[in-house]
C-alpha cells in the first residue's frame, strides 16, 4: 500500500494506491493521469486530462516514521541558462 | 573575481522577496524539493519567480520554459517569471518575453547575490 | 447474461480465454481472418489460420473447453451496431482503432449498455482498462495494433487480458466498474 500525493491545478490531494510492486516513474505518471481522469482523487477530477499532463513532473519517494510509503508527484523546479 | 552562481527569488504580489536559494553553478539551478516546498507553502502570496543568468542570456532556456509550464499547471494559475542577466531583465510575456524597464528594486540585489556586479557593464 | 467482445485480436482473444468460465454467453465480433503471424500474440492455433477470427475463436472455445459462444464475422458499422449489441448485457471494446471505439461508445451510450474499454500502448509498455463513463477517445488514445506484431508483447497482452477479464468478472458479480493501469511491473486500480 502507498499513498500517492498529486499536486495539480492548485490542489494537493492523496490517493491510496493498492500497490505491491515497485512502480516506475513512468508508471506513477500514468497512474496519476488515470486517477485524476476517473475522479479517484477527491477534489481533483479532470475527465479530459491530457496523457502527458505530468510530463514535466518529478516523483519524490518518502516514507513516514510509521512506515507509510508516500509518493509525491509534483512539478519540476529547475531553472538555468543551460539548454 | 566573485564566483558566479544562479540565484532564485520568490517574490510576493507586493514585490517583497519571500524566499531565496542559490546553486553552486553559474548556469543551472537544479531541481530542489526544498524550493518546491517553499513555492507551495507561499503560493497564496506568490506573484513572481525570478532567477539569474550570471553569464546571460537575457532569455528563458528550454529548461525554464518546461519548468514554467509545470508550475502553471500545478498551481492552477499563470505566475510571473523573470530572468535577471548582467545588463538586462526580462519577464515572460504572452509571446516570448519582454524587457523590464524600469527594473524592480530586487533585480540589483539578485545581481550582487549572483556575483554579477563586476560584469554589469557587459 | 450475454457479453459481447468487440475485436478478438490479441487483446480480445486473450480476454475471451480468461472469460470462458463466466456464467454468461460470449458474443465475439471481428471481421478479420487469422494469419500465421497472429499465432505469436493472439490466442489462435495453427488450424485456425485462414478462418474468420470470431468463428475461429468460437470453435476453439467449443473444442477445447466445451464453451458455447456466438460469432459475428462482420465489421462494426453504423448500420449493424445495434443489431450486434442487441440482447447483450455488457460490451467489451478490444478494438485497436479510434473510429471503431467511438462507434461502439456512441452506440453503447444510446442503448445504455455498460461498456468497458481495453487498450494497449503502441510501445507495449502499458495498458488501460477504462469504463466508458470515463472514456474519451481522442488523437492521443492508445493504439493496440502495433503491439500485436512479433509476439514480444505477449506478457503485457496476457496481463491486460487477465485484468480486463477481472474487471468483467467484478461487474458481473457485483456491478462494480473499476479502472486499471497495467504495466510490466504490475497492475494498479485507478478508480
Amino acid at each position: 500500500m502507498a499513498v500517492l500525493n498529486i499536486t495539480y491545478n492548485g490542489l494537493s490531494a492523496d490517493y491510496d494506491m493498492d500497490i505491491d510492486y515497485a512502480a516506475s516513474d513512468a508508471d506513477i505518471r500514468r497512474i496519476a493521469v488515470e486517477v485524476v481522469r476517473s475522479g479517484g482523487v477527491r477534489g481533483l477530477h479532470i475527465a479530459n486530462l491530457a496523457d502527458n499532463a505530468f510530463r514535466n513532473y518529478v516523483i519524490d519517494h518518502m516514507d513516514s516514521p510509521t512506515g507509510e510509503r508516500r509518493i509525491y508527484l509534483r512539478p519540476k523546479v529547475p531553472f538555468g541558462a543551460e539548454v | 573575481m566573485t564566483d558566479k552562481r544562479e540565484v532564485c527569488f520568490l517574490i510576493s504580489r507586493a514585490g517583497a522577496v519571500l524566499w531565496a536559494d542559490a546553486s553552486g553553478s553559474p548556469s543551472a539551478l537544479p531541481d530542489s524539493r526544498t524550493r518546491w516546498d517553499a513555492i507551495w507553502r507561499l503560493r497564496d502570496e506568490l506573484g513572481e519567480i525570478a532567477h539569474s543568468h550570471p553569464n546571460g542570456p537575457a532569455a528563458f532556456s528550454t529548461e525554464d520554459e518546461t519548468t514554467m509550464q509545470a508550475l502553471d499547471s500545478a498551481l492552477g494559475r499563470r505566475l510571473q517569471f523573470s530572468v535577471v542577466a548582467p545588463s538586462k531583465m526580462v519577464r515572460r510575456a504572452d509571446a516570448g518575453s519582454e524587457l523590464v524597464e524600469p527594473e524592480p528594486w530586487w533585480a540589483e540585489l539578485m545581481r550582487v547575490a549572483s556575483g554579477m556586479t563586476h560584469d554589469k557593464e557587459k | 447474461m450475454r457479453i459481447v467482445i468487440c475485436g478478438v485480436g490479441a487483446l480480445g482473444s486473450t480476454t475471451a480465454l480468461f472469460c470462458r468460465n463466466l456464467d454468461a454467453t460470449l458474443r465475439l465480433v471481428d471481421f478479420d481472418r487469422v494469419e500465421s503471424k497472429n499465432l505469436q500474440a493472439q490466442w489462435f492455433v495453427k488450424q485456425s489460420v485462414g478462418k474468420n477470427k470470431a468463428q475461429a475463436l468460437r470453435l476453439q472455445l467449443q473444442n477445447f473447453y466445451g464453451v458455447k459462444a456466438e460469432a459475428m464475422g462482420v465489421r462494426l458499422s453504423e448500420d449493424n451496431t445495434r443489431e450486434l449489441l442487441d440482447g447483450c448485457d455488457l460490451a467489451l471494446d478490444c478494438f485497436d482503432n479510434i473510429a471503431s471505439r467511438q462507434l461502439l461508445s456512441t452506440a453503447a451510450r444510446d442503448l445504455e449498455l455498460p461498456l468497458v474499454h481495453g487498450a494497449l500502448s503502441g510501445d507495449g509498455t502499458f495498458g488501460l482498462v477504462r469504463w466508458d463513463e470515463r472514456f474519451s477517445a481522442d488523437a492521443e488514445d492508445v493504439e493496440g495494433q502495433a503491439t500485436c506484431e512479433g509476439g514480444e508483447h505477449l506478457p503485457i497482452i496476457g496481463a491486460m487480458g487477465a485484468t480486463l477479464a477481472r474487471a468483467v468478472q467484478d461487474h458481473v458479480r457485483a456491478g462494480d466498474r473499476h479502472d486499471y493501469m497495467v504495466s510490466l511491473s504490475g497492475v494498479t486500480r485507478t478508480s
